[in-house]
């Protein structure tokens, strides 16, 4: 694993937006990049970038032929989403 | 024995006054939209009323909505994150309003303006209250900001990140200032959003009503709970579904810009009481305006499960907790800044919706209806007005016909399902604008024959009284089908159609004026006398159309929904008429 958490600053003179590259959901705040091929590559955890990394292809999003059940993938995606979290724990684990 | 010793585990609240407290939260936000309603300026609120009213706990989770435009209800959650997040919910004060359009920020488009105020009781922030709503004019390259032929998001209007429109009950004037300095319609923009304002004031009211009387406890205990409880039985719902993979995909037929179709592909898994939506493999983003951000896509997702389970259930942060959305950045169903974007929210919206259905028409085939008419076709115009030289800017959206249901027949003229909204009146055409209508009807056959028949579209004609407007369209389904399931056959696709004055020909746009495509165009200049006809589509038939009760055909009949000649070749029967008018109807040798 190689990466490392941003806190993304509001994009005012950029326009810097980060989808998780495994569901594309947008992180407001924190994210994780992940190094891949080269560049930094945005993901909500970096569980989840492991799973991304394990199933699918970069930059084509498509899923490996050999990735195996995606039900199961989809179940460690929820487990390690970071964008899922209850906000209300998020804001009481400050 | 008290009240709360026989509650469901983990619950803090009697039901009794949950519901109390349910019904008064749902019941403030189809106020807040009442007030809207009355007291804005644009038709587009007044009539079509084409916005949400949500309220939110103080750490920003959905504790209700109301029964409004359901594109705007699941975004609104993405646009609300993203203002406390972006902002940080440390620096609203009591009296601020603050305002963001952004759909990289998790608007749906450009025209939606979502505005969010914090509620404080004893000096903490309580709740959030936010409404969004489609104004009728964003500053874009065309008024009425749909631009069908947009190449980017700057030609789609001023984009506005979050912020203050209002800070402690103070006007931000330069704010204000630059909105109207952008928009083709300030005065309406300024009584829309005074509009928009006074609602959040109506919730903020009720709110702080709502724990006078039942305290602080109550009040958080009570929104906890109905979130659990919407969680609980949304999980309920999903695990009566097979677990399984279901597939599904369709297209959008244009961008706009080139006549490239896009697939959207979708791979719904249900596992237990989840639902995962996996759009991987749809389209690389389009180059023309008909792409989706995630919250669009999400928001699609959360609208076709809620049409297939319990209606009943709250509508608050626990009923998204069980569904999930995975689409991929860069594709159709979640494009990359800066792609343009304003006809993903009415078109690609409900052609997700759509594949949905499809993909679980086999597992909950009970439940699931056919494709609907499933485009907004939407039609702008704007111009200078002959009565009085101001600018006016008008949104105009046709109803379509909906799918057939597994046990009747598709509603008729009812707006796209992601928008819940009312189309403008002809009183409104022909009082506000320079416009005439002259026909405006069901049209027969364009339901899709079935056991239970497509709801049918319509036609519209329109005649331009003054000597220059400009219109812009942007529809779908022109030459792609509504689908029919279970045998069911497609519905009539949808159409956009010019003819001049003192000509008798009807041409498609790309015939009159070279637009690379027919159905979605910007800006082009009509004059007096020239007509539109606008031809929204029908919804798909489900079920054979042979199985079709044949006193059901009869009626049909007799009510001009369908022809003779498709009475006798799509459902087997012979028809002749009578003296009165109706008809005889006998099944056709051989065909049944």
């Amino acid at each position: 694993m190689s990466g490392r958490w941003i806190e993304r600053s509001p994009m005012y003179l950029s326009f810097d937006i980060y989808n998780c590259n495994y569901c594309g959901k947008n992180v407001p705040r924190n994210v994780w990049l992940e190094e891949m091929g080269g560049e930094s590559v945005p993901f909500c955890s970096p569980d989840v970038a492991q799973i991304y990394i394990r199933t699918r292809r970069h930059p084509e999003n498509l899923r490996h032929d050999d990735a195996g059940d995606l039900t199961e993938e989809l179940r460690e995606v929820r487990r390690g989403c970071a964008a899922l979290r209850d906000r209300r724990e998020v804001a009481e684990s400050k | 024995m008290t009240a709360t010793d026989a509650l469901p585990t983990g619950l803090k609240v009697d039901p009794v006054t949950l519901t109390v407290i349910d019904n008064y939260l749902a019941t403030t936000c189809r106020e807040m939209g009442i007030a809207m309603m009355r007291t804005a300026y644009s038709p587009m609120f007044n009539e079509s009323l084409d916005f949400s009213c949500v309220m939110f706990d103080r750490f920003g989770r959905m504790i209700s909505q109301a029964e409004f435009c359901p594109s705007q209800m699941g975004t609104i959650k993405f646009t609300v994150e993203w203002m406390i997040d972006e902002l940080g919910a440390d620096v609203y004060k009591s009296g601020d309003v603050i305002i963001m359009n952004d759909p990289y920020r998790g608007s749906g488009h450009i025209p939606e303006h979502t505005l969010l105020k914090a509620v404080f009781y004893e000096g903490a922030i309580v709740a959030f209250v936010a409404n969004c709503a489609h104004l009728a004019e964003p500053g874009a390259k065309a008024p009425g900001g749909l631009s069908g032929d947009a190449t980017d998001i700057f030609q789609e209007g001023l984009r506005l990140p979050p912020l203050w429109l209002q800070r402690e009950g103070v006007p931000q004037e330069d704010i204000w200032k630059i909105i109207f300095a952008n928009h083709r319609t300030p005065k309406t923009t300024h009584g829309d959003l005074m509009a928009m304002m006074g609602s959040l004031n109506v919730a903020e009211r009720r709110i702080t009503s709502l724990i006078d009387r039942y305290g602080m406890e109550t009040y958080q205990d009570a929104t906890e709970d109905l979130m659990t409880i919407a969680e609980r039985r949304m999980r309920e719902e999903i695990r009566a579904i097979p677990d399984g993979e279901y597939t599904f995909k369709d297209v959008i037929e244009d961008d706009g810009v080139s006549d490239h179709p896009y697939t959207v592909r979708v791979r719904v898994v249900v596992d237990d009481d989840q639902i995962t939506c996996d759009f991987t493999g749809s389209s690389e983003q389009a180059e023309g305006p008909m792409n989706g951000t995630f919250a669009v896509t999400a928001s699609a997702v959360y609208n076709a499960l809620m049409h297939l389970t319990d209606p009943t259930i709250p509508r608050n942060e626990g009923v998204y907790r069980p569904i999930h959305t995975v689409a991929p950045p860069g594709t159709i169903v979640n494009c990359e800044f800066p792609a343009p974007l304003v006809g993903g929210n009415t078109e690609l919206s409900p052609r997700i919706t759509d594949v949905i259905f499809g993909a679980l028409a086999n597992a909950i085939p009970d439940r699931v209806p056919a494709s609907l008419g499933g485009t907004s076709c939407c039609f702008l115009f704007g111009g200078e007005h002959p009565d009085d030289g101001e600018f006016y800017s008008h949104f105009h959206f046709e109803g379509i016909g909906w799918g057939g249901r597994p046990r009747k027949d598709g509603n008729s003229q009812i707006i796209v399902i992601n928008g819940n909204c009312r189309n403008t009146p002809v009183e409104v055409f022909e009082s506000r604008y320079p416009i005439r209508v002259e026909s405006y009807r069901l049209l027969e056959d364009s339901g899709g024959p079935g056991l239970n028949r497509g709801g049918l579209g319509i036609e519209r004609i329109l005649t331009m009284q003054t000597d220059s407007i400009t219109v812009s369209a942007i529809f779908n389904r022109m030459t792609v089908d509504p689908f029919g399931l279970h045998g069911g056959k497609p519905g009539m696709n949808s159409g956009i159609y010019v003819r001049f004055a003192d000509t008798l020909d009807w041409r498609t746009f790309t015939d009159a004026f070279g637009t690379e495509s027919p159905s979605k165009f910007a800006n082009l200049t009509l004059r007096r006398g020239d007509q539109v006809k606008i031809v929204a589509p029908g919804g798909g038939g489900w079920g054979d159309p042979m199985q079709r009760p044949i006193e059901r055909v009869k009626a049909d009949l007799d009510e001009g929904f369908i022809t003779p000649a498709a009475a006798e070749s799509l459902y087997g029967v012979t028809a002749s008429q009578v003296a009165d008018g109706t008809w005889n109807v006998t099944p056709a040798a051989g065909r049944r």
